[in-house]
This record gives structure tokens, sequence and C-alpha cells, in this order.
């Protein structure tokens, strides 16, 4: 199994370093919408602060998320959600490793060549806004570690998504209604902190909090011992449901699957 | 010019009735118009919870303006985008053939000649949300006069929004592909969410003077603020019809490069 991911994985490497102009966009992408929500809270604390984050906090945070949203961000609806649609999933299934490796190597592929357009553009970035890093080493390794979880959520829970294609032709619908909720619940429009009391205890209880906006907290020093226990725990279970959900989605889908014949 | 607007009816109608044979779609897309409004609102309530102004900003005042994005981004979906996708799809297939032996301006049924009537439905709810903040504290003074203001930079915002895309478009007539470039529009359209005080002052002129975003939603607003009256006014009528200008001029050199598609 390894040896066929890194097969894929050399594959698909090969094949978005053709897509270099995509990548560059991506990374637009990637940047300007959290840009958005840095910008009007850097302005809201102005000199003060807002709920105790000062300006610079504000920016660490900011800057944070958008290289964890990066790393964690699922594409499956536009690899595996196409390959479906296009009846290019057929091959797939003749081989003898399950096509969600394939997948993977394609996730992991397309994140590490982003990382090197995304970090550059997160440090060029910096500078505009002042950053005031007040972290531990410590914790910056334990959020970091904590990436590792979320992306594996995000890669699982969109894969189940993508495979909706198997039964209808509006599964970027769904995926669109994901990004939505992330967008609320993740940390985007502002750090789970500073929602509102319904919407903080909804974070909390979903599976999207755990899938981005965590790590970002951790790294940032925003949480105490137990709250970041406690957050490893529920990445671990939230995970664990993923798996059942893809595995399930799986195995109903590609029974429902009729390819597009030539 | 009067058989303009009877072709635009015409573009219209057919329009109307292509999209009505996918009632599905027009559900779904309904949907998603209401949870994308439900979605900005909140995010302006979140951030409203934690002050009271933003660099002068009332929370109704910035509730306008999110009606104004929504709304222009109605118009966006309905009219600009889905004829520009076409466009370029056109280049590359050499079809734009037959929109240049029609005995009308190519520009404008490139522009128009396709609408996607479900974007209307976010025209419907931007418009309601302007009228929603403007009964609840907007704030004194809206008269006839800011109100006529008001509807003169939109309507040069529109123009405005309209140039850029076209210019954007027009370099398919070079690269053949477009839709990079619209997704880079798309990202900066997104930052006028927000009114342009909000930003540093980089971005602020970023948005002013490179992709003129301000245009669409923060001066027509400002309008009813009684803010940057009447210079703002003329300043977005001016760069109006010098968009308009070059996007024509950019269209007709883009033009005298295509040979068609075919061998």
């Amino acid at each position: 199994m390894i040896a066929a991911f890194r097969v894929f994985f050399t594959t698909q490497w090969a094949s978005f370093l053709a897509y270099r102009v995509m990548f560059f966009l991506y990374s637009m992408w990637a940047i300007l919408p959290p840009l958005i929500y840095l910008a009007v809270w850097g302005t809201v604390a102005g000199g003060g602060n807002v709920a105790g984050w000062s300006r610079g906090e504000f920016v660490v945070y900011y800057l944070t998320f958008m290289v964890v949203n990066h790393l964690t961000g699922s594409i499956e609806i536009h690899t595996t959600g196409y390959e479906i649609r296009m009846g290019d999933l057929s091959p797939r299934l003749l081989l003898p490793v399950h096509p969600a490796l394939r997948a993977l190597a394609s996730n992991v592929g397309f994140k590490t060549i982003g990382l090197f357009i995304v970090a550059p553009s997160v440090l060029l970035l910096a500078p505009l806004f002042k950053p005031e890093f007040n972290t531990s080493p410590g914790m910056f390794f334990l959020g970091v570690l904590a990436v590792l979880p979320a992306a594996a959520m995000q890669f699982l829970w969109g894969y189940s998504i993508a495979l909706l294609a198997f039964w209808t032709t509006r599964a970027d619908a769904v995926s669109q209604l994901n990004y939505t909720f992330l967008f609320l619940l993740s940390g985007e429009v502002a750090p789970i902190a500073l929602l509102p009391e319904g919407l903080r205890t909804l974070a909390a209880a979903l599976p999207y909090r755990y899938m981005l906006s965590f790590p970002v907290e951790v790294i940032t020093g925003q949480l105490g011992g137990r709250q970041i226990l406690l957050g490893f725990v529920m990445q671990g279970l939230w995970l664990g449901a993923a798996w059942l959900l893809m595995r399930f989605t799986w195995q109903r889908g590609v029974r429902h699957y009729a390819a597009v014949g030539g | 010019m009067l058989r303009y607007p009877a072709i635009m009816w015409v573009f219209v109608k057919n329009s109307v009735q292509n999209e009505l044979a996918y009632r599905f779609n027009l559900l779904t897309n309904l949907v998603f118009t209401l949870v994308g409004v439900v979605t900005s609102v909140t995010a302006v309530y979140v951030i409203y919870g934690h002050t009271r102004t933003i660099q002068g900003w009332t929370l109704p005042q910035t509730l306008a303006l999110l009606g104004v994005f929504t709304l222009m981004n109605g118009l966006i979906n309905t009219f600009i985008a889905p004829n520009l996708d076409e466009f370029a799809e056109g280049i590359r297939k050499g079809t734009l053939d037959f929109a240049l032996i029609k005995p009308v301006n190519s520009q404008f049924l490139v522009s128009f000649q396709r609408c996607v009537v479900w974007g209307l439905a976010d025209v419907l709810v931007g418009a309601s949300i302007v009228g929603y903040a403007l009964l609840t504290g907007f704030g004194e003074g809206v008269g006839p006069l800011q109100m006529l203001a008001f509807v003169l930079a939109a309507a040069s915002g529109a123009v405005i929004i309209y140039s850029l895309w076209i210019s954007l478009a027009t370099i398919a007539f070079w690269t053949v592909k477009i839709d990079n470039m619209t997704t880079i529009l798309r990202a900066f359209y997104n930052m006028g969410r927000f009114p342009v005080d909000a930003y540093p002052t980089w971005l602020q002129r970023t948005l002013t003077y490179v992709v003129p975003v301000a245009f669409v939603t923060t001066v027509p607003v400002d309008m009813l603020r009684g803010q940057g009256a009447p210079l703002a006014l003329v300043g977005s009528l001016l760069v109006a019809a010098a968009a308009l200008w070059v996007s024509t001029r950019l269209w007709r050199f883009g033009l005298s490069r295509y040979t068609s598609a075919s061998s």
C-alpha cells in the first residue's frame, strides 16, 4: 500500500507541477477571504482591544489560520467528485487498491506544492499588519500536531461529500453548504471565543471547529491544558465518525454507481 | 438605438423559458441564495456584537452595504458571468463567429445574449436588505436627493463592475482561457461586502484605484450616509464613463486579433 501511495504521489506531483498558474490563483483564494476578516477585526480593535484581543493578536490568529486552512482544506469535491461525474472512476475501480488512496496522494501532493506559494505569501503579508506573537514553543508544537487529525477529518469528510456524486449531480451544492458551516463555526468569520453564546456552543459540539480552528487556537496559545486535552479527544471521536461515514458512503455509493458510457 | 431595448427583452424572455426547464435547479439555487444571505448577515452581526461602529459605519449602514453587495452580485450572476463564460467558450470553439455576423453591436450581443434568471433572487433579497436597513435606524437625513445620488452611484457602480469584467474577458482573445482571471476578480469583489473604510490604507487604495470595488458598494451607500457627496458621486460617474470607454477600446482591439477556431 505504501508503494502504491508513492507511485500515486509522484504521478500526481508531476501533473500538478504543470499547473503553476492554478496554484498561484488558488493561493489568492486561500488568502483573500480570511484577509477580509483580519482587516475588519484589526480595524475594530484599533489601538485598544476587543474582548481582550489586541490588533496584533488578530493578525497572528488570521495569518496562522491562512496556513492551517491550506494544510487542512479538502479538495476532494474537485478531484473525486469530478471523476465520478465524468465516469473517470471506472478504470480506477479495477486497480487492486482503494481509489481513496489515490485521492489522498493527490491531496498531499496538492498541499505540499501549495505550501510553497501560500507560506511565502503569508510571510509577505505579515509586515503589512504588525503581528504580535505570544505563544510558547510547546503550544506551537502541540498545535502543529493537531493539524494532522484536522486534515485527516477534512479529507474523510470531504471525500464522503464528493461520493454523493454517485447519487446526485449537485454534490457541489452540498460541498458549498459544508463550506458555509466551516466559515461560521471554524474561526473564519471570527475566532471561536468571540462568537455569540449560541454559535459557540454549536461550534464546541459539531465537528467543524476540530477540522480547522482548533489547531489555530492551540498554535496561537489561546487554550489552557484542559481545553487542549478536550480538543484532542473531540478530534479523535469525530475522526472515527468521519472514517465510518466515509466507509458507509463508499460501500453504498459504489453499488449504486452506473458509469457514464462512452 | 431604440431596437436595443427590444433585443434585450427578447434575450431575457428566451433565457427565462430556458431556465424554467430546470425547475429543480431553480429551487436549489433559491435555497443557496438564502443560505448565503443568512451567512453574510450573521457575519455582520457577529462583528457588531463587539462594537457599535466601524470607522463611523453603524450596523444598519453596513447592512445596507451588504444589501448593495448582494444586489450587484445578483446582477453579475444574472447577466455578466454567464455571458462572459460563454464568450470564452465561443473563442475556443469558434462559435463567436455567429455573434459577429449579426447586424448589432458585437460587444452588446456577447455581453447580454444570455441571462441566468435565478440570480435575480439575489437582486430582490439585496434590495430588501437595503430597504430594511433604511427603515431601521440607518440615520438622519435620507431624503429624495440622497436617494437620487444613491441610485446614480449604484448605476455607475454596475457599469464599473461590468467594464472590469469584460475588459478582463477580452484577454481571452490572446489566452483563450479566462476562468482564472474572473476567479481573481471575484476574490476582490468579495472584499466589497464591507466598507473600504474598514480596511487598512494600502488595501483601501488598492480597492479604489487598482480594482475599483469601492465604487460598486461603498460609494453608493456613502451617498445615503451623506458622506463625500457630491465629489465622490462625480468621481464615480467619471470612473464609470472612463471604464466603459476603455472596455470598448479593448474589445475592438481584441476583436482585431480574432481569427476564429477553424483551420
